[in-house]
């Protein structure tokens, strides 16, 4: 309530001295040529330099963050094989747009410059020209049929899941907030499921049909690994709201809606170690790892734990809101190689024996 | 004949009877007095939506950092000045309702369509000064339910601006999905009554009161604009309203429009055979219009 109380002062004071300001600019007597409302041409030509001064400032702040943060290190190392599609695509349209908003935004500011009011200067009348319009209605229908015709081709080659080249299936389970992986085990096959037959005493979290031979089985899991270089098919489901299962480094998001399964399916290609020693991420990872031990410093001398050093991992995230801890509903993914996946998976108990 | 409407244009908005206070600025069918309304009103809502913005980017620049503004405005919900994170998707939530709708479409819409449209075509006001106060009324009440949605004990609206089921269904998942998401939708039903109710009347009259001379191909383009986008809001306006009541009817009454198999805190809910997809459905006709609606809106301003 103090603060309250201080911030509407504060605003009141700022009120009074704005109120003040312009009573002392009313006591001023000027002559009523430059008191005059109507703009003359001094003003004109004030306006018509800020708007070039504008355009300027728009291109400098552009370049400026090209320089800065131009690296877009989600556009080029993506990990999986339809992920350049993704890219280019990106690429592409981003080169359309600025190219398109630097010209278009030179005209708009120059013109506003050139013909901004002079006495005298008369504005002439001009109907349309035909063959104007047809030029930039043309060009941008051409440009824009061409985006989406290549986005559709990448969309179907995308989404077009085939399971003849003997996919991974492996199903998402997302709750409130956090994600399991379940594996189909040693036949590959996902045993039925349904919320339903959600048996907390028995330790059945994800409701999986205790008889279907099927989800014998089944290897639940709170980490994803995944074998480099095969494709992958996951299944969605939730459990309460709406999750989006989003893999940004494999280009790849979908929606789990809850009554209803999804999928997605694609080819992991770099493992996590590879991924690691790119020199993009080196210098990623160095870079955090530097805020981190400033930050580190600061909660050392005030009696504080310091931060742990980062390290690069794949991650699952939640990417449709979804409840208070939306921003921390997470998996870790690990791509290895297939040795090392199918050690791990030797580790893990199979449904029937994680029964309790 | 049109010299004699030009000379006697400026006398037509001067012919009113003896009017009350009440009359000529609150209960006012006058099409200017009410765009200044929808003008004020718009501003007051964009105030409260941009100040709701500029807490988010404040809680992102310096993260879970006590903020002496946050104590001061969001009371409760930032103990000792650290933002809560249900509050945060709280103002997600109604900083882009708030935008969106009570900004950019009533605001702008509003305040311009009324100013203007007789204005510019030549009629003396709206088709029905009646149905555009009508109008406002609806527009300011459903402002005042939606400001009072953010004192609710459980916070307000938190489902993101698109309050996609069943989050926003379910009283369990979030705090805000109780009473706040019941105020959020009486508001949006009223809303949209609102909007309904003065994109007919800008249809009619740019239709029926144009005056001598001044045919469809001769309209200004402001007014094209302005006609478009009354249509768009008339066709798209209607599917948000049946997605809205659905949605209250899922609830409050226990149907299954948009839930089935949920399992949360621990129990089964009886929803069986809904879709979430078809609320995102529902969802999408609106927001895609409401898109087109405010980039025509935005591209008005040039002509």
């Amino acid at each position: 309530m103090t603060a309250l109380l201080s911030i509407l002062v504060l605003v009141f004071i700022f009120v009074a001295i704005w109120q003040m300001v312009k009573i002392f600019d009313l006591t001023q007597s000027k002559t009523a040529e430059s008191n005059s409302q109507v703009a003359n041409d001094q003003d004109n030509k004030i306006n018509g330099y800020l708007m070039l001064g504008f355009l300027i400032f728009i291109y400098v702040i552009t370049i400026m963050c090209f320089v800065m943060f131009g690296d877009f290190p989600l556009m080029s190392n993506s990990a999986s094989e339809h992920g350049p599609g993704i890219d280019n695509l990106m690429i592409i349209s981003m080169i359309v747009i600025f190219f398109v908003q630097t010209v278009t935004q030179f005209l708009l500011h120059y013109f506003a410059f050139k013909y901004r009011g002079e006495k005298g200067k008369k504005a002439l009348f001009y109907a349309d020209n035909n063959k104007l319009e047809a030029i930039w209605t043309i060009i941008p229908v051409i440009v824009l049929a061409g985006l989406i015709i290549q986005g559709l081709f990448t969309w179907t080659t995308i989404m077009n899941v085939s399971t003849e080249n003997d996919p991974l299936v492996i199903e998402l389970y997302a709750q409130q907030f956090n994600w399991k992986a379940r594996y189909g085990g040693e036949d590959n096959t996902l045993g039925k499921a349904n919320v339903r037959l959600i048996d907390i005493d028995r330790a059945n979290i994800l409701g999986l049909d205790e008889s279907d031979p099927n989800a014998q089985d089944d290897v639940i899991t709170a980490e994803l690994h995944l074998p480099v270089g095969r494709p992958v098919l996951f299944k969605m489901r939730s459990q309460d709201v709406l999750h989006s299962a989003y893999m940004p480094h494999f280009r790849a998001q979908m929606n789990c809606v809850p009554g209803m399964i999804t999928q997605f399916g694609f080819t992991p290609t770099v493992t996590t170690v590879d991924m690691r020693e790119t020199p993009e991420m080196i210098d990623k990872v160095q870079n955090i790892n530097e805020i981190r031990i400033e930050k580190s410093k600061a909660l050392v001398a005030k009696g504080e734990e310091g931060l742990e050093r980062y390290e690069f991992d794949y991650l699952l995230l939640c990417n449709k809101i979804c409840g208070k801890s939306h921003y921390n509903m997470q998996m870790k993914i690990i791509v290895e190689t297939q040795e090392e996946y199918d050690a791990w998976m030797e580790t893990q108990k199979a449904f029937k024996d994680s029964l309790n | 004949m049109s010299a004699h409407v030009e000379a006697h244009a400026n006398d037509d908005h001067g012919h009113h009877h003896k009017e009350t206070f009440v009359t000529k600025y609150i209960f006012s069918q006058d099409h200017k007095m009410i765009a200044k309304q929808y003008l004020v009103t718009g501003t007051i809502m964009g105030v409260i939506g941009v100040m709701m913005s500029l807490m988010m980017r404040m809680q992102i620049a310096w993260p879970e950092q006590p903020n002496v503004i946050f104590q001061a405005l969001l009371g409760k919900w930032a103990p000792e000045g650290v933002m809560d994170a249900d509050i945060y998707l709280a103002l997600v939530t109604i900083h882009g309702t708030i935008m969106v709708f009570f900004v950019l479409t009533a605001g702008l819409s509003g305040t311009f369509s009324n100013l203007l449209i007789p204005l510019q075509i030549g009629a003396r006001d709206m088709a029905s000064g009646f149905l555009n106060m009508v109008s406002y009324w609806l527009f300011f009440i459903s402002s005042v339910i939606m400001v009072l949605s953010f004192f609710v004990e459980a916070g307000p609206a938190a489902a993101g601006w698109t309050i996609y089921p069943p989050l926003s269904a379910l009283p369990m998942a979030q705090g805000g999905s109780g009473a706040g998401m019941t105020m959020w939708l009486a508001s949006m039903a009223i809303f949209i009554a609102s909007s309904l109710l003065g994109s007919l009347n800008y249809i009619v009259t740019v239709i029926n009161l144009r005056t001598k001379g001044m045919s469809m191909t001769r309209l200004p383009l402001t007014i094209w604009a302005f006609f478009v986008t009354a249509i768009i809001g008339v066709i798209s306006f209607p599917v948000l309203l049946s997605a809205a009541l659905l949605l209250i009817m899922d609830r409050s009454f226990g149907t299954s429009f948009f839930l089935s198999d949920i399992f949360i805190q621990g129990d089964v809910l009886h929803y069986q055979g809904g879709s979430p997809v078809l609320f995102e459905h529902l969802f999408t006709v609106l927001r895609t219009s409401v898109s087109l609606y405010c980039i025509i809106t935005c591209i008005r301003y040039y002509f």
